[in-house]
């Protein structure tokens, strides 16, 4: 089957730049002509048709020549590239590109641990390294560093930083850990940020900023360049460790949680990540929705108090965990007694208490990094994997939590889906992830699904939340709700597209920044 | 000191000096590939989401995958390579041919 080619190529000129791109890194390195092993590159579980998005062709470099070799064959003829690190960034698109057509540039060869420091508690890494990688390295070698992986753990350091992802121990806002990058603009120019640009320097992945403007944000969920190598920091293992869950038995419940979570975050109580996790997050790692209904629509509140009783959840179910000397974590502990532990029908539950729970088990390994598949099971809720993550941004207030869980719960059950969401809480913001499951069987279940999807995000941006991240099938929809003043942040961005990649190579499209050459079909800003 | 510092857990890294990059063995062998890519979700207590899902619908004999040798080479090669329903497929990049044939050996190994 001949491939989707972008209207602009030719299939000469593909087959030539393709044949080069070979060349220089060994054939063995590049899909294409109609492999099937190019559906490996698809995303499996988007509201977009199966084979949606399907690249032309794959490279896979192994270093910056690499590298700079195919960018060299990508602008003389115009190939549009879609970098991708360990390619898991499912809910939100996985390795797929942004259209159909794009050559994928898969850095996942490129999967060296280059450096653990455990006297500085870092560790250098490049693109493919993932965090179950990073953790058996850890554990190989008996470092008593901890890493902070996603959920699932298949995931990568790099790429999950570079999204803006979050994790759940006290390191769990990744971008603010990460120190130091290596980039490749789509010109082949190699730098390095912060310290990283002194040549005798020792002090790249102990200081974030160097000296100048800080650009790493610039390489982060954006089209502007290549990121070959990334410093992270690393928790030092603690002396002691106590994860919790608290459950609460009302819905409303989420609005006073939220207000006593804030200064318990804002003023560093709470160490790490503070999840509040709806009833169906939790039991579908468990069970499956037809275990309690095989009828249509939402699960029914009946079969909700049902879950309730069987698994000793609550409507939400808070988790988070202490860390420190033992006397240290025990003053905090009470400190949560009297806060979140005294609001009315709350019950704490310690780990011995919960040691058989699935759910509490895989929360207690992530809030102590250790990587493990468990969440993913959350797919076995509906079966076949289908789902997309909607994850507007507020401030952590009980009138926001409220506002936006009725919101989302109310759409979500005019089109027939459960809300399945958690509320996270970094610092002084709030994450809501609303997993929107389907079935990817059913054509219409999926299409249904994809139009609450796009609903949900003019709906919240009307409201002032607007989405951290996103799938690619609404980049461009997310992006232009980022509107302030005539949308002049969106048009920086094209600037800066115009100045990096002024042959707009580079990931056209991403987080709805299109090159020059296509900003009239596609870009919304002039 | 010696109070604060088994107290705070530190006398390991007062000690500890960077350490050298690692150079992943390729080909990878089929024991680390089934720890980096299948047990997670095919853990033999039948925990995971891919256990879980075996054993809802074909019962304990068939939840596990490793050991499992009514799972035919050129089946497990299918699934790995276009996935299946909840698993991902798994890119050439992530497992080469030559690597899928060691976890095969891997998994069908007593």
């Amino acid at each position: 089957m001949a491939a989707v080619l972008p209207d602009w190529l030719s299939p000469q000129q593909f087959s030539t730049a393709i044949d080069e791109m070979a060349n220089a890194i060994g054939k063995q390195w590049v899909i294409h002509d109609g492999d099937p092993k190019l559906r490996s590159y698809r995303d499996s579980f988007s509201t977009l048709p199966g084979d949606a998005n399907v690249p032309s062709a794959v490279v896979a470099p192994d270093g910056i020549d690499d590298i700079q070799a195919i960018l060299k064959i990508a602008n003389e003829y115009r190939v549009p590239l879609w970098p991708i690190s360990t390619g898991r960034n499912f809910a939100y698109g996985g390795p797929a590109p942004r259209m159909p057509g794009y050559v994928v540039l898969d850095l996942k060869r490129m999967n060296r641990i280059l450096e653990v420091n455990e006297e500085y508690a870092y560790a250098l890494v490049e693109p493919g390294v993932s965090y179950f990688q990073l953790y058996e390295y850890l554990q190989k070698n008996n470092i008593k560093l901890w890493i902070d992986p996603a959920a699932p753990g298949w995931g990568g350091i790099v790429g999950n930083t570079l999204e803006h992802g979050v994790g759940y121990t006290p390191y769990g806002d990744h971008f603010m850990m990460h120190c130091g990058m290596e980039v490749v603009l789509p010109d082949g120019t190699l730098f390095r940020t912060g310290q990283g640009s002194l040549p005798e320097t020792e002090s790249w992945q102990v200081f974030q900023y160097g000296f100048g403007p800080i650009l790493d944000g610039v390489f982060s969920q954006s089209n502007f360049g290549i990121v070959t190598k990334m410093g992270m920091w690393l928790m030092p293992e603690p002396p002691g460790y106590m994860p919790f869950l608290i459950t609460y038995e009302n819905e409303e419940d989420l609005a006073l949680i939220t207000e006593v979570v804030r200064p318990l975050k804002v003023n560093m109580v709470i160490p790490n990540a503070a999840f509040t996790v709806d009833l169906l997050w939790d039991a579908a790692v468990k069970v499956s929705k037809r275990q309690y209904y095989t009828g249509k629509g939402p699960i029914p509140d009946s079969a909700r108090k049902k879950i309730m009783s069987d698994y000793k959840l609550g409507q939400w179910n808070f988790y988070a965990a202490l860390y420190g000397p033992p006397p240290m974590m025990e003053n905090t502990m009470q400190v949560i007694r009297d806060t979140l532990g005294a609001i009315p029908g709350a019950r704490i539950w310690t780990a011995e208490e919960r040691k058989h729970d699935t759910a509490f088990q895989y929360r207690s390994q992530l809030m102590r990094g250790e990587p493990n598949m468990t969440e993913f099971g959350l797919m076995n809720w509906v079966g076949g994997g289908g789902h997309i993550n909607f994850s507007p941004i507020s401030p952590t207030t009980g009138e926001d939590a409220m506002r936006q869980y009725e919101m989302i719960k109310k759409r979500s059950h005019q089109y027939g889906f459960d809300y399945i969401g958690e509320f996270a809480v970094g610092w002084r913001d709030m994450h809501h992830i609303y997993m929107l499951m389907f079935d990817r069987t059913s054509d219409e279940e999926r299409q249904r699904a994809h139009e609450l999807f796009g609903i949900l995000i003019d709906e919240a941006a009307e409201a002032g939340y607007g989405e951290y991240r996103t799938h690619l099938a609404f980049m461009d929809q997310v992006a232009k709700t980022y509107s302030w003043n005539d949308h002049a942040l969106w048009k920086l961005h094209e600037r800066l597209k115009d100045a990096f990649d002024p042959n707009g190579i580079l990931a056209p499209g991403k987080q709805g920044i299109w090159p020059a050459h296509l900003r009239e079909e596609h870009s919304w800003t002039s | 000191m010696d109070k604060l510092i088994s107290t705070l857990g530190l006398a390991l890294l007062l000690g500890s000096v960077a350490l050298p990059g690692a150079a992943e063995e390729r080909p990878r062998p089929g024991e680390e590939s089934w720890q980096l890519f299948c047990e997670g979700c095919h853990r033999p207590d039948g925990e995971g989401p891919g256990a879980v899902m075996l054993q809802r619908r074909y019962g304990d004999e068939r939840m596990a995958i490793k050991g499992n040798k009514t799972l035919v080479p050129e089946y497990i090669r299918a699934v790995v390579r276009n996935g299946l329903l909840e698993m991902a497929p798994l890119r050439p990049t992530d497992i080469t041919d030559e690597e899928l044939d060691l976890l095969i050996e891997f998994l069908h190994a007593d």
